[in-house]
């Protein structure tokens, strides 16, 4: 069958896969977008680019994490990364200590996993997946907090913010200063300024 | 995020003077108002009082949305329970009016029952989302439902609302709002075409 591959295969199949504008060596111009590069690979054939890749992360203390690419794009700033092209050995994510980086692709391995919650179970389980996954110490959950907004991974930054909230809501302001250890730097005349101001706010 | 606008410059974390337990205290700004944004606004304004980092930081907020009505709903019929409410309504609406000091506002939502004795109070409210130069004001009075205010009149919205100091005016039917994209009414307006 080899024998039979002649220069007019070749030609079809290479013009099939290629982007779509014609290049030539006078082209001024040979760059591609993300789209382009996105709908390129999409295209490959598998037997040349693996189906399911997996992409290397580097935790700031040097630790590695291997993720399948479909849950590490669940950041857009790793999906961004890929996409520019800057993935080839691995991602250094300077920011994110290897224990953190840990919980944040549970994270979002689980939610990759979990089919779009259109099954009742499906979206309980991932609910309390969710509720079981912020029940962590203040300093963890605060790290999730910058993490994820650091790797921009929306649904983990609502859920973080929103367990924050919950912990402010409906407390006095006494109450929220010792949940969270937050020092009174107020001056007396100032503290009673501010309550004259809002009044109404701490009726 | 690269659609949240940072409304108060990128600053490094403030770790002067910290407790070492105060995680919270670590956190940029931004994510401080990320939250401030998932309480309700008098929530949000409690938390001024919490450090001189937390002063103003409620100020940062983009919606200030003061939506009363499901108390009333509940509760039906009630005229006294009506008029407390209203009291407390008309008194947070203006006290975070005054207080609230940032130069700009996209969402302004008021939503409560008020009819025409309290054009005043409202028109200072509009002023106010004017000043502010607010992208979005939804301003929904309805009182309908309410048997015990079925006789009284409704609020007129201004035909005419300017405020001096920044001379936005606002004409209806044509919002001539500059940085206007979405109003909202259902107060039953008056005017002459």
């Amino acid at each position: 069958m080899l024998k039979n591959l002649n220069s007019k295969h070749i030609q079809r199949f290479s013009y099939k896969y290629l982007p779509q504008f014609p290049i030539s060596p006078n082209s001024p111009k040979l760059g591609f977008s993300r789209s382009q590069i996105a709908n390129y690979r999409s295209n490959f054939p598998t037997t040349i680019m693996s189906s399911s890749k997996t992409i290397v992360l580097r935790s700031s203390d040097g630790e590695t994490f291997e993720v399948d690419e479909a849950v590490a794009v669940e950041s857009q700033t790793i999906k961004h990364m890929i996409e520019d092209g800057c993935a080839d050995t691995s991602i250094p994510l300077p920011n994110v200590t290897s224990k953190i980086l840990s919980k944040v692709i549970e994270y979002c391995k689980k939610h990759v996993e979990t089919p779009n919650a259109d099954e009742k179970v499906a979206e309980e389980d991932l609910k309390s997946f969710d509720a079981d996954f912020v029940k962590v110490d203040q300093s963890t959950l605060f790290d999730l907090i910058l993490a994820a907004n650091y790797l921009n991974i929306k649904s983990l930054l609502d859920l973080t913010c929103q367990t924050v909230a919950d912990m402010i809501k409906g407390k006095t302001p006494e109450e929220i200063r010792k949940t969270f250890n937050i020092k009174n730097d107020f001056t007396p005349e100032e503290e009673e300024e501010v309550r004259r101001e809002n009044a109404w706010a701490f009726e | 995020m690269g659609n949240q606008r940072l409304r108060c410059p990128p600053n490094k974390t403030n770790l002067k003077g910290l407790n070492s337990n105060d995680f919270i205290s670590r956190m940029p700004d931004d994510i401080l108002i990320m939250v401030l944004s998932r309480l309700s606004v008098k929530e949000a304004v409690v938390t001024s009082i919490l450090s001189t980092r937390w002063r103003f930081l409620w100020c940062n907020l983009k919606t200030l949305n003061f939506d009363a009505r499901q108390a009333l709903d509940n509760i039906d019929n009630d005229f006294r329970f009506y008029l407390s409410e209203r009291y407390k309504y008309t008194k947070q609406v203006n006290g975070v009016i005054r207080s609230y000091n940032h130069p700009r506002l996209h969402h302004f939502r008021i939503r409560f029952y008020l009819t025409c004795e309290y054009t005043s109070v409202i028109d200072e409210w509009l002023k106010f989302a004017v000043k502010k130069k607010v992208e979005s004001l939804e301003l929904d009075l309805e009182t309908n439902q309410k048997n015990y205010l079925h006789n009284t009149f409704n609020y007129s919205f201004p035909s005419r609302l300017s405020d001096k100091s920044t001379s936005h005016i606002l004409i209806f039917p044509s919002a001539n709002l500059e940085s206007l994209k979405k109003l909202y009414l259902n107060c039953w307006p008056q005017y002459d075409l």
